[in-house]
């Protein structure tokens, strides 16, 4: 099993200011560079003391937040892979369907894969519906452009004989010659995050690994169904190491300081739903049979997302972003606790889903100090991770894709 | 309040091999009325007055309501060039084109194409052309950075009386409704809802046009509409009050009688005269 440690990197002194929106509009007088250079560090002096524990290391892409202030994971990418000698290094993801030049990303890929020394695993994401806006992105056709970009960028990474021509519907490049080429062959391992059922198929059918976030014990269904249909494409039956499975976390020898660090975390939840309406759902960002149930409910709301839903064990739906710690833990949601308890509840939720090869963890988030985020890192790296390793040996995902 | 909000299936016609919606009301002279996302509100008292002097030509634009939009449609241009195409294969003359909105977007990018089949135009408080030379002014404001009470407190003069609960429509109606912002927003959103190369070649509208304005409109300025007629030789500009910018909706007679009143003066009557 690998485990990666993901933040968002968020600036919640900004988040008594606006209560409406913590994205799209919230102005940046509210960042002070000061404190946000403190966010940064802190949050790559994490990743470092990651490196040395062997736990990877994840980020991501948001815009105009005051909940994520990684708005350019190229910026990351390139530090950590000068930084940290051992680790795998994980943007998840690139936003391409709202990225103006995606041969220049394949370049930024190869260029951070070759300084690293094939240590770059590549997310391609959809990006959620409030970031089209910052980017000026088209919503129409969206996903059309999302999966000819990532053709694109995966034909570039891998082509090594010259330019090749390029005229898409939506992207076009009639001399595409990456340099220098990726140091993976043929190119960085692609990891996809879906939601639904139909998103998972396509992942599927392409034979991308499976990313899926804050699903509890709904990723069987969705792992059940990603195993189906990649062997009906005709892909080798997947192992553990196709999947990864995004969630919280938080450590400490004692259980209740461990439920304190949690709640800090989630506050990463309590948050990132804040969204000015006007930003939720751009037209055609969404199927029109969605948006015809959208209308039908009359969701006019000021704020959005604020319903993440989770099962718990017992069958109960919970808001992710109003529930307790115990019923999070419940839904497998959050693992927290002791080291004994964290590696109980991922071992027992691990066994149940049928095997993820990848746990993408928070362990950061919110308000939660910088001494909370390190001890609970340690922990997890010295009293958990080497018994994961030891009970789940054959789930690396350290491999070029495809 | 409209009793027909497009609850039930249109007649659909095949143009150029694309399905679209198609209503068509009364007998005369034949008047094609292109509309935007409102098209799916249908207080019947424009059209049923238009058609008691016009033959009326209802269109739902490809890829609004339930017209197909075909897959290599790229930019504005397209629909002009499917209208056309449209009055073609129905052998349209002396036709009054009357758009609204982004339907007056439609109508000033296809006359500026070509008057042949055309006898006059009126645009309604048309979407289509950038007036100003800062790029930190906005002329048309962005409904995509608004919530829904906020776009309908800029599109029209009076919002309570125009607010209505679709929550109750059927799943026609709001398919339709998805479907029509859907191509707007596909259309309209870079360039925001103008073409920069449509202010030189309004002029190449050589038909009578009638630009009329609904003051109320929020979204746009009377300046905008003023600026716009400006650019087309033989125009002219009224304003309609107590009108936002769907003066169709809001204000449906005067609406109808700046058209018949245009429509019957000698320069907008039959172009081409024996």
């Amino acid at each position: 099993m690998e485990v990666f440690h993901f933040t968002e990197q968020a600036y919640p002194d900004a988040w008594k200011h606006d209560l409406d929106s913590l994205r799209n509009t919230i102005p940046s007088s509210y960042c002070e560079p000061e404190k946000a250079r403190e966010i940064y560090r802190n949050a790559q002096d994490g990743w470092l003391l990651c490196d040395e524990l062997g736990i990877n290391i994840a980020f991501n892409e948001h815009h105009s937040s005051a909940t994520c202030l990684s708005a350019s994971p190229e910026v990351t990418m390139s530090i950590m892979a000068r930084m940290t000698n051992n680790v795998q290094i994980l943007p998840i993801g690139f936003q391409i369907a709202n990225r103006p030049n995606l041969v220049l990303l394949a370049e930024q890929i190869a260029m951070a894969d070759v300084i690293s020394g094939g240590r770059i695993q590549t997310g391609f994401v959809k990006g959620a519906p409030y970031e089209l806006s910052p980017a000026n992105s088209n919503p129409g056709r969206y996903l059309e452009r999302f999966w000819e970009g990532v053709d694109l960028i995966t034909k570039a990474l891998s082509t090594h004989d010259g330019p090749f021509n390029y005229e898409g519907k939506h992207y076009h490049y009639r001399q595409v010659n990456v340099w220098p080429r990726a140091w993976q062959n043929p190119h960085p391992p692609v990891w996809i995050p879906a939601q639904s059922p139909g998103s998972t198929i396509e992942i599927a059918r392409k034979g991308y690994n499976l990313a899926v976030f804050l699903a509890g014990r709904n990723l069987k269904k969705l792992m059940d169904l990603y195993k189906q249909e990649t062997v009906a494409a005709g892909f080798p039956s997947p192992g553990p190491e196709k999947f990864g499975y995004l969630c919280l976390c938080a450590v400490a020898e004692d259980e209740a300081e461990a439920h304190r660090r949690a709640y800090d975390i989630h506050g990463y939840l309590r948050t990132t739903g804040i969204i000015a309406e006007a930003f939720v759902n751009p037209p055609g960002y969404q199927s029109p049979e969605n948006n015809a149930k959208w209308l039908r409910k009359g969701q006019l709301r000021g704020r959005a997302g604020t319903f993440f839903p989770a099962t718990k064990k017992d069958g109960t739906v919970i808001n992710q972003a109003q529930a307790s710690i115990e019923d999070l833990v419940d839904a497998n949601i959050f693992f927290v606790g002791t080291p004994d308890q964290v590696y109980d509840q991922i071992c027992e939720f691990n066994d149940h889903v049928g095997g993820v090869g990848n746990f993408v963890m928070m362990f950061d988030g919110g308000e939660l100090p910088h001494a909370d985020m390190i001890d609970s890192i340690r922990l997890f790296g010295d009293k958990v991770l080497p018994r994961l390793k030891d009970r789940y040996p054959n789930a690396s995902v350290v491999q070029a894709a495809e | 309040m409209p009793d027909n909000l497009y609850e039930t299936p249109d007649p659909q016609i095949d143009v150029d091999g694309v399905k679209i919606d198609l209503r068509v009301k009364g007998s005369g002279r034949p008047l094609l009325f292109l509309q935007g996302i409102e098209s799916w509100i249908r207080d019947e008292t424009f059209s049923d007055e238009l058609a008691k002097q016009f033959k009326v030509y209802l269109p739902q634009n490809p890829g609004f309501g339930h017209s197909e939009l075909p897959d290599d449609f790229y930019n504005i241009g397209d629909f002009a060039n499917f209208y056309l195409t449209m009055l073609d294969e129905l052998d349209l003359r002396d036709v009054v084109v009357v758009g609204t909105s982004f339907g007056g977007w439609i109508a000033a990018e296809l006359a500026s194409r070509s008057c042949e089949r055309l006898g006059a135009v009126v645009l309604a408080n048309p979407f289509g052309i950038r007036i100003s030379d800062d790029p930190l002014r906005r002329d048309i404001k962005d409904i995509y950075a608004m919530s829904q009470a906020e776009v309908a407190d800029h599109f029209y003069h009076d919002p309570e009386a125009n607010r209505r609960d679709v929550t109750q429509l059927p799943d026609h109606t709001l398919v339709a409704i998805a479907r029509s912002r859907e191509t707007m927003c596909l259309f309209g959103w870079e360039p925001y809802m103008h073409n920069p190369s449509l202010k030189r070649w309004l002029k190449r509208i050589n038909v009578p046009t009638l630009v009329l304005w609904g003051e109320g409109d929020k979204l746009m300025s009377t300046d905008y509409g003023r600026a716009y007629a400006g650019l087309i030789p033989n125009s002219t500009f009224r304003t309609i009050e107590e009108a936002g910018h769907y003066p169709h909706v809001e204000r449906p007679a005067d609406f109808v009688r700046h058209i018949i009143a245009f429509a019957d003066e000698p320069a907008a009557q039959m172009r081409i005269s024996a």
